[in-house]
């Protein structure tokens, strides 16, 4: 059977082969220029960080070339795009994928920025760091376009043998050493549960689409036991509590930079995927309510216990990583709504809004972090946040202003994205509760997210500390995340009606 | 709820049954006289002359990961070779694609010294 | 001749057994075998299943051949990837015991 591809085949795939081809550029040229080559791992290769950036440019604008992902649902008015299947099924070409593709496009872009001065100060500014950011890149915009298991498969192991490895790339650490093991470990564990309840779908169904999900004459035993295990793969995935354990130790000991892009873009992509599933399940008939109570549980509990077990930690990166934990359960929410199938089509909006909140305040808090501790861990301890605010006062302003967002004060977009999704819980009748909870969480989380505030503004500074602040990229990350977070606060109607067409390209 | 769950609950309740009563059975069964004869390696009953855990050169583990990754690439091949005159053009240009990728990866080793045995 | 059940019950055999020796195991290259030893338990129920379809429809048999060659691949990089882990921990931490690695506190 010959295959005739499309310009919507190469549409939908122009912009993770332009992230693709970044990655490799990224290598080669590291291969090449000598002078200031890969044997000075201490230099600032400025010229990566140039590949890097233009290559996020590119593929954010190829999602804009008509016909391009976003392209249907940012011109027409208040309509959603049409979708068209493309690649014989492995991937769809919608606005939802599209949507989720521009926040990790974003992420990439201003993880590239904020690592070069950082990696350089610890001496391990390598190459592969960047090239690792964009072909994890890549698998993860396929990953938020895939609509078949083996695209899935392939996609959430590609993305993930990137990231294991950026969590290990501080060699000299043995902290880091240690995280990546225990990702590595839990993370391949997790992709074979994955695999069995895809294996189990497909045995099922006899197909490997996700509308197989939906099939009314599959059998239902072994349909929903695979669902069952496939949402416990990206419960993995995604850090949700009872699967959560690799969480903190692979964030400490990942370079703070890269930290903030496996928090950000790993859950953007994975939730995306996620939803999909639970629509094309929840669709379907065949899936039982149970699975739902138990998403729903899942929500629960990892909320209260990630904002729990964040209360006293000392460590700011296992602070965040106990944080991002309980984000992942706030977004749930918006997960469990949309397997429901509540005749509301927007529910799962709430979790495409909050994630473009979530990577402007995740990635600005993980950037002062690496700003602070400047390549040592002993200065990513609470203490060396006292009195940042007299020396640097423009960083302090933009770690408070990430961490408010986090905590969702109004004023920032963190409060939009938190009101989208309780709004959401609270409509949808069943599951009012998880909107209780959830603002029971997040009043709780605002202890331990004012700690640090409180550090850098009224306790005296025990040691000048250097900071990495002689790096524009740095600079030019923290201005862009935090006037974001504010910005989006005041203006964020027109992004949180992008998320609402770009759902409704999936929900119909 | 529409599913019967009473099988899936059997299965787990027996998996854990087996799985607890292996492990037990075998520390309350198992003798245990460990005398230092018994600890060392077997080697067609020879007495042994130098330890086993000699810990390989880390060349070795390198050549053997690339040789992993460089083999796995005949998976997409032969497919590929089965169908490829129905694929025409268009699987030629695919695996051309896919072959220059896999060069370049060649060349990344072949520039960072991971081929130089010395 | 192979049945489905008698495939499917090798291969959930398999996988419990890697289950185990990750569960189980204190040495990370033992772990690192059982993670691809579960991989490779759903490759044979893959395959197994596009058997069980081949009887019907063709094209349902081919996807559970295809998925089991791209677990195939993915299992590879996996491998290699995991390796260059254990690599690095045993540089690190002089050894390669998983209980070892459970210094951090949670």
């Amino acid at each position: 059977m010959p295959i005739n591809l499309v310009s919507a085949d190469y549409a939908a795939i122009l912009p993770a082969v332009i992230l693709i081809a970044t990655g490799l550029a990224v290598l080669i040229a590291d291969l090449f220029v000598t002078d200031d080559g890969y044997d000075n791992p201490s230099s600032e290769k400025s010229h990566l960080v140039w590949i890097g950036v233009c290559g996020a440019a590119l593929a954010f604008a190829a999602l804009f070339v008509p016909s391009g992902l976003l392209f249907g649902a940012w011109s027409e008015n208040g309509v959603a795009s049409g979708s068209e299947v493309v690649f014989l099924g492995a991937l769809r070409l919608d606005a939802f994928g599209g949507f989720a593709a521009a926040i990790i496009i974003v992420a990439a872009g201003l993880t590239t920025l904020s690592s070069g001065g950082y990696l350089a100060a610890q001496g391990q500014n390598r190459g592969e760091f960047y090239g690792l950011v964009y072909l994890g890149g890549g698998a993860m915009v396929l990953l938020a376009q895939a609509t078949n298991l083996i695209s899935i498969f392939v996609a959430i192991e590609t993305l993930s043998l990137t990231v294991y490895v950026l969590a290990g790339f501080f060699r000299k650490w043995k902290l880091g050493a240690e995280g990546a093991a225990k990702y590595f470990i839990l993370g391949a564990f997790s992709s074979g549960f994955l695999l069995l309840g895809m294996a189990f779908v497909y045995g099922a169904t006899g197909e490997i689409s996700l509308a197989a999900l939906g099939k009314s004459t599959a059998d239902p035993y072994l349909m929903n036991v695979g669902l069952l295990l496939i949402l416990v793969g990206f419960g993995f995935k995604v850090g949700a509590v009872p699967f959560h354990s690799w969480v903190p130790d692979a964030y400490q000991g990942a370079p703070a930079t890269a930290a903030g892009w496996m928090a950000v873009a790993v859950k953007v992509c994975s939730f995306a995927a996620l939803i999909r599933v639970v629509v094309a399940a929840g669709q379907g008939g065949v899936a039982d309510a149970a699975i739902g109570k138990m998403l729903a549980a899942l929500a629960v509990v990892t909320m209260v216990l990630g904002n729990l077990a964040a209360l006293n930690q000392t460590n700011i990166k296992r602070m965040l990583a106990y944080s991002g934990i309980a984000h992942s359960g706030y977004l749930l929410i918006p997960v469990v709504l949309a397997f429901q199938g509540t005749p509301d089509p927007k529910v799962g909006a709430g979790a495409l809004f909050y994630l473009v909140a979530y990577l402007l305040m995740t990635i600005g808090a993980f950037t002062v972090v690496a700003m602070v501790s400047n390549g040592d861990t002993d200065r990513e301890e609470l203490e060396s946040y006292n009195g940042l605010a007299k020396r640097q006062p423009f960083v302090a302003f933009a770690m408070t202003v990430s961490l408010l967002s986090l905590a969702g004060m109004p004023g920032t977009v963190g409060f939009l994205g938190k009101l989208t999704i309780f709004k959401d819980a609270v409509y949808s009748g069943p599951y009012l509760y998880l909107a209780f909870v959830g603002i029971l969480a997040s009043l709780v989380s605002v202890y331990y997210y004012l700690r640090p505030i409180v550090a850098m503004y009224f306790r005296e500074e025990g040691e000048t500390i250097e900071i990495v602040e002689n790096n524009w990229g740095v600079k030019l990350t923290l201005v862009l995340t935090s006037f974001g977070t504010i910005a989006l606060f005041f203006c964020g109607k027109s992004v949180h009606e992008l998320s609402v067409r770009s759902i409704q390209s999936i929900t119909g | 709820m529409s599913v019967d769950l009473i099988p899936l609950v059997t299965f787990g309740l027996l998996a854990l049954v087996v799985a607890v009563g292996a492990l037990a059975a075998s520390e309350l069964l198992g003798p245990r006289r460990r005398d230092p004869e018994k600890l060392t390696s077997y080697e067609c009953g020879v007495p042994i002359f130098e330890t086993a855990r000699e810990p390989f050169h880390i060349r070795f583990y390198l050549i053997a990961i690339l040789f992993i990754l460089f083999d796995i690439e005949t998976v997409f091949m032969v497919p590929y070779v089965t169908l490829f005159r129905d694929l025409g053009v268009f699987g030629l240009v695919e695996m051309g694609t896919f072959v220059a990728i896999l060069g370049l990866g060649l060349l990344y080793c072949w520039k960072r010294g991971a081929l130089e045995w010395d | 001749m192979f049945s489905l059940t008698s495939c499917l019950y090798i291969s959930a055999f398999l996988f419990s057994t890697g289950v185990y020796g990750v569960l189980g195991r204190r040495n990370i290259l033992v772990v690192l075998m059982s993670l691809e030893l579960m991989l490779n338990a759903v490759n044979l129920a893959l395959v197994a299943f596009g058997r069980a379809y081949a009887a019907q429809d063709l094209a349902a048999a081919h996807t559970g051949q295809i998925f089991a060659l791209m677990v195939i691949a993915v299992a590879a990089a996996e491998a290699a990837v995991g390796l260059s882990i254990v690599l690095l921990v045993w540089r690190r931490w002089q050894s390669i015991d998983v209980r070892d690695l459970c210094r951090m506190h949670g």
